[in-house]
């Protein structure tokens, strides 16, 4: 079967949230005719890493994933999320 | 004249302007072999990234490095040959940066994240192919990528009818995370559009005024996948207390 064609310029504007709704619906229909759909998550998780210093420094740390007493922290322990 | 200026830049520098022209600038430096360029772009611009790689799409063991488990070593050299091809009388063209313009205000680590990315799922996929196993990583069997793009979306309606889950893990999110939830993911305002509406959850020294559109936007795009991951958490976290 023919694979859809995607884009690297797509997956770019995707992970830095240029899409509008509608473009970025088209791309996961695309990406899931061609069985490829972890891509987009794996993108987003591995930029999210990247920009973590980032994140730190513009949104502060991310208390809701460090605490201990933290239920979002005890859910992802053991689940990469 | 603004890239004349930019030329003339300390790489300290430069790194710290952190916008398209910096980043095409610091492109240019790495093709020109400025070995202090290519060993920012290589050990720090590219480390986190690598690091995910290594340990999530590539599935290697971690090696001991300086007290803290690292997963980027065993990929480091695939990488380094992938990122700098050419080499010719062993001297690397960069022939992929030499590609990255800054077109649509493209920053040089989401392009480089994306080809990455994608190079490397291609290898995983053929070394699977090879060894007649199905991808353990494929949406049937990842709960993560299954529940990113079943939740990539949601609306109001979502909240109040269809998902149990959802609406537990809604009502146990922040105030903040809510909000921001709403308004990017259930509104779906773009980005650069919320601004003015969530930079308050936003702490910088730099005033509004001072901050270039595509920084707003990577505001704006962190904060909303933090929430996301935290909505994420939490709907596992349901799932293992009510279900199993």
């Amino acid at each position: 079967m023919m694979k859809n064609l995607i884009k690297d310029s797509e997956l770019i504007a995707y992970i830095e949230d240029k899409m509008t709704p509608e473009e970025e619906r088209s791309l996961i229909t695309r990406l899931k005719e061609n069985g490829e759909l972890d891509i987009l998550y794996h993108l987003k998780e591995a930029w999210y890493e990247s920009m973590s210093d980032f994140a730190d420094e513009w949104l502060g740390k991310d208390n809701d994933m460090q605490s201990n007493t933290s239920p979002i922290l005890m859910a992802a322990k053991g689940k990469l999320i | 004249m603004v890239e004349n200026k930019l030329s003339s830049l300390p790489l300290k520098i430069l790194v710290t302007l952190n916008n398209t022209q910096s980043d095409i600038e610091l492109a240019r430096r790495v093709e020109n072999n400025v070995s202090e360029a290519v060993d920012f772009f290589l050990n720090r611009l590219s480390r986190p990234m690598l690091e995910y790689i290594g340990k999530n799409i590539m599935n290697c063991s971690g090696e001991y490095r300086e007290g803290a488990v690292c997963y980027s070593p065993s990929i480091y050299g695939e990488y380094y040959e992938f990122i700098s091809s050419p080499i010719i009388g062993c001297i690397p063209q960069w022939h992929k940066l030499s590609l990255y313009q800054g077109k649509n205000g493209a920053r040089l680590l989401s392009y480089t994240t994306t080809i990455t990315v994608r190079y490397f799922i291609k290898i995983r996929n053929k070394e699977l192919e090879e060894e007649k196993k199905k991808s353990t990583v494929s949406l049937q069997e990842n709960p993560e990528v299954e529940t990113l793009i079943k939740y990539n979306y949601f609306d109001g309606e979502s909240l109040s009818e269809e998902s149990v889950e959802l609406r537990w893990a809604w009502r146990k999110l922040s105030e903040k995370d809510r909000e921001v939830l709403s308004l990017l993911v259930i509104d779906e305002i773009p980005p650069i559009e919320a601004f003015d509406t969530l930079i308050k959850y936003v702490e910088r020294e730099t005033p509004n005024t001072m901050l270039t559109t595509s920084q707003k936007q990577t505001m704006m795009s962190l904060l909303k996948h933090r929430a996301k991951k935290h909505l994420l958490s939490l709907i596992f976290l349901y799932r293992k207390k009510y279900h199993k």
